[in-house]
């Protein structure tokens, strides 16, 4: 897992899939860049290439990460998830980064 | 959030805890004022907002880009609340100790 970058902020944390709900967008909307967003649940579905979310996430500078359990589950890992847009971490990770950062913001 | 929201805050205050309330996305229609729920059996969910100051809770804000995007004039909504620009927000969030979203 690449290291995030320093001051830490807010971790915000995103469940909900981009084709349902605008989770993604608002959350981005309203991160400061020393921010992290962790993708979880369905809305790992917004690493498709294809979604409507995706160049969002390709072009932000906040840190992005998915839960790789999830994106796994999901089949994602076969659809040509690029590694270079998104960290994948483990559920150990999560607890990490959830420690790390000031605060933790859960959308939905 | 309306119900579920409102009970965490007043549980909260009751705690002694330093509240903000951040009105954002669909959360702006909470606070559109005249707003007519008695024939669904439902009280008004900004006659409830409005009631937070007595419990000691005035930081109330809106997000400014959410009122535009559905064309909602400030003087519809209730009286009280600030309205915050997208870097308001982004400083209000990141100087809470706890964030409950609903």
């Amino acid at each position: 897992m690449n290291e995030p970058k320093k001051e830490k902020q807010t971790l915000h944390i995103v469940s909900r899939s981009p084709y349902q709900y605008r989770d993604i967008e608002q959350c981005l909307d309203r991160a400061c860049d020393n921010d992290a967003i962790l993708l979880t649940g369905d809305a790992v579905f917004a690493l498709l290439p294809t979604s409507t979310i995706y160049h969002h996430l390709k072009n932000t500078s906040i840190f992005m990460c998915a839960l790789e359990p999830e994106v796994a589950a999901r089949g994602l890992l076969e659809q040509n998830v690029p590694e270079s847009t998104i960290n994948l971490i483990s559920d150990d990770d999560f607890v990490q980064l959830v420690c790390e950062y000031s605060r933790s913001f859960t959308w939905f | 959030m309306a119900k579920e929201g409102l009970d965490a805050i007043l549980a909260a205050s009751a705690y002694g805890q330093h509240i903000q309330v951040l009105f954002m996305d669909e959360g702006v229609f909470q606070l559109l004022r005249h707003q007519s729920p008695k024939s669904l059996s439902l009280k008004s969910p900004s006659n409830l907002i409005e009631t937070l100051p007595i419990y000691g809770i005035t930081d109330l804000y809106v997000c400014e880009d959410s009122l535009t995007k559905r064309a909602i004039n400030e003087e519809l909504i209730m009286p009280g609340t600030q309205c915050l620009s997208k870097e308001d927000i982004k400083h209000l969030i990141a100087t809470q100790d706890a964030i409950l979203n609903f």
